[in-house]
């Protein structure tokens, strides 16, 4: 397992929840990649914001090691990822405030970290 | 001179007779009040004073606890309905001395050897007493764990009845991430056949809501947010100073098992969709 490997996986989990940490209000204009466009009124939900910050986080610390992450490193990040209650396998959109975009979304949050619980089995 | 000495000899034998029964019924009412102290009360035992011979005065002269004594005027301290068993006093009044002494010595030595039969006996009587007792209290301690050991059966009979009657055995299984959040990936997996009320502590990056749940009998034993940390083994950034009350609706498919690096007692429930959950009153 690389540090490389682990950042990208909590990247691409970061990113599935990045919709859902800004809220839009009624006349507000979001960024698609080229160009600021008005959007939908919604709320943001605050758990989405603080898993965001802290992938976040967790990515931009590895990124910046040089050396493999040591045995506490490693069991610090499992506990917080792949614990039981309170940890992101916890975590999951309210499909009845958010509607499909949330189902889609934690659709994608299963497979992404499930796909990262692998590197941190095979190590 | 001789018809004296006969009258004196016959008399002393009544007295002899008549000592003996005193002894013997003062030795056993003794006994009884007072007990042999080997089994029962190991407080001081106080003899009744006034359990006095009708013989002569003891050499002491005064009562010694757990004794018999005498007390008063050399005579029981009652109306004397056997004066007449006494004989007559010599010429001289010294027979009654000498004999006394003689008879005192005697007495003594039967006295003590009643004294030792009737501690026996009552030590042997206390022994049997105290084995009785003991017995009472291991059967009572067994019988507290047998009462307990079934009352456990009972419970999980209950609650497995319980969850018989709200669940519906599935052969349903989990991704491997979630799975190892159960100890040694050990899961059940149920559809609700009615309603379930579950428990949820958050705080920090914990969500109110949440497709982790623990259960009634869990969240009894937590009283404070450390211990819930501990008990569901909650990761970093899990404060844990709320608790959440939801019905699990029927229809809905349950996974539950122990907690993996939990409490060994503690009980998680894991759900797909947290928008199920309705909150609990």
């Amino acid at each position: 397992m690389s540090n490389t490997d682990i950042v990208q996986g909590l990247r691409g989990l970061a990113d599935e929840l990045k919709p859902f940490t800004q809220e839009v209000t009624v006349g507000s204009r979001i960024w698609n990649g080229s160009a600021y466009v008005v959007a939908e009124p919604r709320k943001l939900n605050p758990y989405a914001l603080a898993w965001w910050s802290a992938l976040t986080s967790m990515a931009d610390m590895i990124e910046r090691q040089d050396a493999p992450l040591t045995r506490h490193q490693f069991e610090y990040l499992k506990k917080r990822l792949f614990g039981g209650m309170g940890s992101l396998c916890d975590f999951s959109l309210d499909i009845k405030q958010f509607g499909d975009a949330a189902a889609a979304a934690n659709a994608k949050l299963d497979s992404k970290r499930s796909e990262l619980y692998k590197l941190f089995k095979s190590s | 001179m001789a018809g004296k000495r006969q009258v004196i000899e016959a008399g002393m034998k009544r007295i002899n007779r008549w000592h003996g029964q005193w002894l013997l019924i003062a030795a056993v009412l003794g006994l009884s009040v007072g007990g042999s102290g080997q089994w029962a009360d190991r407080r001081p035992q106080s003899f009744p004073p006034a359990i006095a011979l009708p013989h002569g005065p003891s050499p002491g002269g005064g009562v010694v606890l757990g004794s018999m004594g005498w007390a008063g005027s050399g005579r029981a301290n009652r109306a004397e309905p056997d004066a007449g068993l006494w004989p007559e006093a010599g010429a001289d009044g010294q027979y009654r001395v000498i004999d006394a002494n003689r008879y005192d010595r005697e007495l003594q030595r039967a006295h003590e050897l009643v004294l030792c039969e009737g501690h026996r006996v009552l030590w042997r009587f206390g022994e049997q007493l105290r084995e009785q007792a003991l017995d009472s209290i291991r059967w009572s301690a067994a019988g507290g764990v047998v009462g307990r050991t079934v009352g456990t059966a009972v419970k999980t009979a209950r609650q497995a009845a319980r969850y018989g009657h709200a669940a519906v055995k599935s052969g349903a299984t989990l991704p491997a991430d979630i799975a190892a959040t159960f100890r040694g990936g050990n899961y059940s997996s149920h559809v609700l056949q009615s309603d379930v009320v579950a428990y949820r502590f958050s705080g920090g990056v914990s969500d109110p809501a949440g497709r982790f749940l623990t259960t009634q009998q869990t969240v009894r034993w937590i009283a404070a947010p450390e211990e819930a940390i501990r008990a569901l083994n909650l990761p970093p950034g899990a404060t844990a100073q709320q608790l959440n009350a939801f019905i699990i609706p029927k229809g809905t498919q349950i996974f539950y098992g122990r907690v993996e690096g939990g409490a060994q007692r503690a009980t998680q429930i894991f759900i797909q969709d947290r928008g199920i959950l309705i909150p609990a009153p």
